[in-house]
């Protein structure tokens, strides 16, 4: 009977309503919540602490080296983030206190004798630094008594900073917040009791990548380098280059949280001094939690947060940045980032690829213009094809046109909805073979070939002479030698593509001159983007066409360099010689 | 923000108010006329025939040619042809769409074909929407048929290849490779009718029915093959066979908008030599140091043609110099005419022939319809100061007074492969190589 009932309970039990069970669950409370926790902890932990010290004390921890000989002085200042204490103890317990030592185990102290007189302790966070230079080259001598002797007890520090330690960079630290930072940097801090400065050791030994081959600035003719994620490695590659004792780097920090630091590069007295001031007063004008590199960097600093083309030429090239700082530009790095900003820029320097410069005069100028039709096609041959298949189909030859209309007859959509499903397509393809792994990658071209060509149009959702439209379209972009600019082309294509089908060429017309009339009002850093053309100034030997090398005497003018020539009317002079060896041709039939 | 809004609100209100979007049409929502055919209506004014293209694969070859009883409609060629009388060609085109599926477009139209019947009494109201409607491109040919134009578009396919609009191209080009011809895009013609300089012309064209070709193993022929040069043909004359039963010849004149008569195939020759139309085509000519044998020439001009004009005592006077190349084609009676001392005489006989020809031609179009086909006029404007002056003395009435003299300069230039004709050789005579000078 018993069992009967629990049956028929457990029955009943699935009808009729129960209060839900209540289950913990996890939740992100208010800050304020938070704080109002923590205050409560301080007052209860007031009383308990002393006891927990002592008992960790007696147990765990053998007894410090700065607290076997602790005379208590009172005079003994407090280490607060103003002032640097005299007192090792004070300075040990400000550094734990400001980065949490006892629960953060990144931070390592380590306490000893200098030369069995002097106590002192090194700091560093574990993994930034190179632990063979702490060992060999800090500690060591130190802990090595033989050269302290016969020296006087007092001013130990000044005498440790000349003559006993083997680090290259030292520096005196007479500030809290550098002690920071320098040891968030992957210095190592040293301080000897009495002092009231820290020395700074450079052992930063972080992991980092190594130079490699530049992924998306490739090119056939020369430098095969790229920038890596550290900063000096990276100021160091355009030094390699431009080895001139103008060249000058200037850090600045940049962050409210990361203190990244960034670098920028320009050659004093040839770069206008004005264009190096604009771009620190904009970085230093940065107030921000965290910065991330240069891409950060750049939408902080450049004229117009919504332009379509970018203001500011990003490159991975060192040889780039080089010569475009020797052309009298300022050029932005950015700790853990492999690209380096270059300002002011105008469009033609988008445009151009560093391969035109190493390849001879006609090649150059060819390639130059194959990236310029493929710019042409990229911005708006999908615009073209429908404005012409909408509103202008006199422009088709017959034969295609009665093809495309053949081609077209099953097609149950109409032309606009057939590009923009192939667009979209395109751009899925792109963006999805960025992150595809990379064994699977290979295959996705053939996917893409044979999924959206193939298939569509034998499925008659696309006429096939879109397939072609839209493949020139993806490879013309896939030209343009700026990724941004190749970004904001397509954009452009979209907009080209409404402006089609809505007013054929009347819309394409009104829309380059509407993007010209844009393009013309856009500033990078004082220079107008379409400068040599659209404000005419003197003209260039290396727009669009690329004159010969030796032709190029002048830096662009639109940069109002303080050195204006870029070498001699004449600059292979040994035209203007005779050969060494040379035998006259006078009255030789020729 | 608020000024991309502005900017967004304005793109959106030009789209709304010029409301260009409603001109947009897919390019298979619409049929493409390839030929418009006028004739005389019965019941209405005009009858319309037109052609136009499916969209079917492969059409043409493959899919058999259906419409056998009704005439009306019938596939030509993977085109088809729809006839309709209405009082206009705009609306007749327009009443078609009662029938056809899909926008009957002229953006494509190649040719538009004008019945003789049609041509003699006036095309005037019929270039007008042609003029003037912006689908209709002024490249199109025009062409006066013989017969009616509806039958003429009924037998427009192509043999060569599957597509028809090639063919119809490549049908007018082959005036650069003959001459027979003239090519006359409706630009033309039309600033011709209206213009007080010249008159229009066009090309004149008709059906060939394989008639005039007598059969080899007919009775009573006499198979005596005499020469017969200037191959004054009209068009449906040529004795030929073959499939394409279309053929281009000759020009039809025109006074105004009325077509008052043709040119025959060599005066349309000449006509274009006067005018410096003609590209090149081979020329045959009796060889008159041993008449019956032949000597086609590839003739082209060596230089435009130089034409002045003035007044003496009142009458107007023309003075055309041309000046044509010719390379030897062959020479059946194989005198050695390549030599430097008979070269002059055979370019003195070219010459004279073609003289001749041009004269005749030009007194043809003065005597039998006064009308100046050759735009001489624009040289004799020159004369007047005003063009008020030149219209109110009307060159197109005072043509036929005109005195034109015609001077040619001939030029063999090439002969050939061969440097001299050497004689053949048989069993009978005996010939010695250094005989021959």
């Amino acid at each position: 009977m018993a069992e009967k009932s629990n049956a028929l309970k457990k029955l009943f039990s699935y009808l009729i309503y129960k209060d839900k069970k209540q289950v913990k669950e996890f939740y992100i409370p208010e800050a304020d919540e938070i704080r109002k926790q923590q205050d409560n902890c301080k007052v209860t932990r007031k009383d308990t602490t002393p006891p927990q010290e002592q008992k960790s004390k007696g147990i765990k921890k053998p007894v410090p080296i700065s607290g076997v000989k602790q005379d208590k002085n009172a005079d003994t200042q407090k280490a607060d983030d103003k002032t640097i204490s005299t007192d090792i103890t004070e300075n040990m317990k400000y550094i734990k206190a400001k980065f949490n030592a006892s629960v953060n185990k990144d931070i390592v102290l380590r306490e000893f004798m200098i030369a069995e007189k002097y106590k002192a302790f090194i700091a560093y966070i574990d993994g930034m630094i190179d632990k063979n230079v702490v060992n060999n080259y800090i500690l060591r001598p130190l802990l090595n008594g033989e050269k302290f002797k016969g020296k006087d007890e007092e001013c130990q520090l000044d005498f440790i900073l000349q003559s006993v330690l083997e680090t290259n960079q030292l520096k005196k630290i007479t500030k809290h917040s550098d002690v920071v930072f320098d040891m968030l940097s992957g210095n190592t801090l040293l301080y000897v009791n009495g002092c009231n400065y820290y020395i700074s050791n450079e052992t930063k030994g972080f992991p980092a990548r190594g130079v490699e081959k530049p992924v998306i600035e490739g090119v056939i003719a020369g430098a095969q380098e790229a920038f890596n994620e550290s900063l000096k490695t990276n100021i160091t590659l355009v030094r390699k280059i431009i080895k001139n004792h103008n060249l000058t780097t200037e850090y600045i920090k940049l962050g409210e949280r990361n203190q990244n630091l960034c670098a920028i590069m320009y050659i004093n007295g040839m770069t206008n001094p004005a264009i190096v001031d604009e771009v620190k007063r904009r970085l230093k004008g940065i107030d921000i939690d965290i910065n991330m590199g240069d891409g950060m960097i750049e939408q902080l600093i450049e004229d117009n947060t919504f332009s379509i083309v970018p203001t500011i030429l990003s490159t991975e090239r060192p040889d780039r940045t080089a010569a475009h700082i020797v052309e009298g530009r300022v050029a932005i790095f950015s700790d853990g980032v492999p690209f380096a900003k270059v300002v002011p820029v105008t469009l033609s320097a988008l445009i151009h690829s560093p391969e035109d410069a190493y390849m001879r005069f006609p090649y150059g100028t060819l390639l130059r213009w194959i990236r310029l039709l493929g710019m042409f096609f990229a911005t708006l041959l999908p615009g073209l094809y429908i404005a012409i298949t909408n509103f202008h189909q006199e422009m088709i030859p017959t034969e295609l046109l009665i093809a495309i209309a053949k081609a077209k007859e099953n097609v149950p959509f109409p032309t606009i909805l057939e590009v923009v499903l192939m667009e979209v397509s395109f751009e899925l393809i792109r963006e999805a073979g960025i992150r595809i792994p990379g064994i699977v990658g290979n295959t996705l071209g053939i996917i893409g070939a044979l999924i959206l060509g193939q298939a569509a149009v034998q499925a008659n959702i696309v006429s096939p002479v879109l397939i072609i439209v839209v493949a020139i379209t993806g490879l013309g972009n896939f030209a343009v030698p700026n990724f941004e600019l190749a970004l904001g082309i397509r954009l452009l294509r979209f907009g080209f593509i409404i402006f089609g089908v809505l007013l054929g060429f009347y819309g394409i017309v009104a829309l380059v001159m509407l993007l010209g009339i844009y393009l013309v009002s856009q500033k990078s850093f004082g220079v107008p983007l379409l400068a040599t053309i659209a404000p005419r100034t003197t003209r260039s030997n290396d727009l669009l066409i690329r004159y010969p090398i030796w032709k190029q005497e002048r830096r662009p003018d639109l940069l109002n360099t303080l050195d204006r020539s870029r070498q001699p009317e004449i600059s292979r002079k040994w035209t203007q010689e005779n050969p060494n060896y040379s035998h006259d041709r006078v009255g030789e039939d020729d | 923000m608020r000024k991309l809004r502005l900017i967004l609100f304005f793109v959106i209100l030009v789209f709304i108010l010029t409301s260009c979007t409603t001109d947009r049409h897919e390019v298979d929502d619409q049929v493409y006329t390839l030929m418009i055919g006028c004739d005389k209506g019965i019941e209405n004014k005009v009858r319309i025939t037109i052609q136009f293209p499916t969209y079917k694969e492969g059409g043409g070859g493959g899919m058999g040619k259906k419409g056998g009883g009704g005439s009306e409609e019938g596939e030509v060629s993977g085109t088809l042809v729809a006839t309709i009388e209405a009082s206009s060609i705009l609306e007749g085109i327009n009443l078609l769409n009662t029938s056809t599926t899909r926008r009957i477009s002229f953006v494509h139209t190649k040719t538009i074909v004008f019945s003789e019947e049609m041509a003699k009494e006036g095309v005037r109201d019929y270039l007008q929407p042609i003029a003037r409607f912006r689908e209709a491109r002024r490249i199109m040919q025009i062409i006066v048929c013989k017969g009616t134009a509806e039958d003429f578009i009924k037998d427009n396919k192509t043999q060569i290849g599957e597509s028809l609009s090639k063919a119809m191209e490549l049908a007018a080009k082959q005036s650069e490779n003959s001459g027979y011809f003239p090519e006359v895009p409706f630009q033309e013609f039309y600033t011709a009718t209206i213009s007080p300089y010249r008159q229009a012309f066009t090309i004149y064209a008709g059906l060939n029915e394989f008639k005039t070709i007598k059969p080899l193993d007919g009775e009573n022929v006499k198979k005596n093959s005499p020469l017969r040069t200037e191959y004054n043909m009209q068009p449906g004359d040529i004795p030929r066979t073959g499939n394409r039963k279309i053929e281009f010849i000759g020009m039809a004149v025109f006074n105004g908008e009325k077509m008052v008569g043709s040119l025959s195939s060599y005066e349309t020759r000449y006509f274009l030599l006067a005018t410096g139309r003609f590209k090149r085509g081979i020329f045959t000519i009796e060889d008159k140091n041993s008449p019956g044998d032949a000597i086609p020439f590839d003739l082209r001009l060596a230089r435009m043609p130089k034409t002045s004009a003035h007044f003496e005592n009142g009458v107007p006077v023309v003075n055309v110099k041309i000046s044509v190349e010719a390379d030897l084609g062959a020479i059946q009676s194989r005198i050695a005419y390549e030599k430097v001392n008979k070269i002059n005489d055979l370019n003195r006989h070219l010459a004279n022939i073609i003289q001749g020809g041009i004269e005749k031609t030009i007194r043809k179009t003065q005597q039998e319809w006064n009308t100046d086909i050759f735009g001489f006029g624009k040289k004799i404007a020159h004369n007047f100061s005003t063009v008020t002056e030149f219209e109110q003395y009307n060159w197109l009435k005072h043509y036929k007074e005109a005195k034109v003299n015609v001077d040619v300069i001939a030029n063999v230039r090439r002969t050939g492969l061969m440097m001299s004709s050497s004689p053949i050789r048989n069993n009978e005579d005996t010939i010695l190589s250094k005989e021959r000078k």
